[in-house]
């Protein structure tokens, strides 16, 4: 029980890591292709990523959910 | 529920905690928020273009990485697994340091394009120097961490050092997902 629990935060983790990478990658390739126009889609891209860095790894919810 | 009693003063003492730390954290983005956007109010949308995108990708794909075995060294501490604790902790110093050595490499690069005294080095000096600053304070940190968690001093009921200095750590990499695309793309 403990190990599947274990297993399924580290895959939450490298999902969050791959997302991350994938995210980074876009940025660039949009700001090396697109001319004009970037600022908003690499906000975006990089708002989603600190959502995910926030919720996941820093456990920004533990803030308002009940003590286990 | 006399166990639930026992245990509730110290599930009140993690709250407090976790709460400094997050006004701390923010209080950081505050300091973060505004050297990034006084980026944007004296260059607008303007950029060099010597600056090394690619470099700037890599060392970004590093601190990532570093939060991931940060995550997996702070799970692995609640759990109980102490040899997994400890060699995800080093890796996470280990790419932390690795990421400085890349911000060392691009200032010595930025030397020669553009001087610290002119209007983007000013900006590009401060902002990557003050994250480097918290690198140095976060890798210092881990460092304290590890070293008394060798000893087996941190349980899955008490752990909070693990947990405050890798959630400072996290915040280190979600400062640098802002100041990247800031510094190296847009423009």
């Amino acid at each position: 029980m403990q190990e599947s629990r274990q297993r399924l935060l580290f895959r939450l983790g490298l999902i969050v890591f791959i997302c991350g990478t994938i995210s980074n990658i876009v940025e660039f390739t949009l700001a090396n292709t697109v001319q004009q126009g970037v600022l908003v889609p690499i906000a975006v891209l990089a708002l989603i990523d600190a959502a995910m860095i926030a919720y996941v790894f820093m456990h920004v919810t533990q803030l308002w959910r009940p003590e286990e | 529920m006399a166990t639930a009693a026992l245990a509730r003063p110290h599930a009140s003492r993690l709250r407090l905690h976790r709460l400094g730390l997050w006004l701390f954290i923010i209080s950081e983005t505050f300091l973060f928020s505004a050297l990034l956007s006084s980026r944007y109010f004296v260059l607008g949308l303007s950029r060099p273009r010597e600056l090394n995108q690619a470099l700037g990708l890599g060392i970004t794909t590093v601190l990532l990485l570093s939060s991931l075995t940060a995550y997996s060294a702070e799970m692995a501490a609640a759990f109980g697994r102490q040899p997994a604790f400890r060699r995800n902790l080093l890796a996470t110093m280990a790419l932390g340091s690795l990421f400085l050595v890349g911000v060392g490499k691009e200032w010595s690069e930025a030397f020669h394009y553009f001087a610290p005294k002119t209007a983007y080095g000013t900006l590009f000096f401060t902002l990557t120097g003050v994250h480097a600053f918290h690198v140095v304070s976060g890798l210092v940190v881990l460092a304290l961490v590890y070293f008394n968690g060798r000893s087996g001093r941190y349980t899955p009921d008490d752990y909070w050092p693990v947990e405050g200095g890798i959630k400072y750590w996290h915040f280190v990499d979600l400062a640098w997902v802002f100041i990247y695309p800031t510094l190296y793309l847009v423009g």
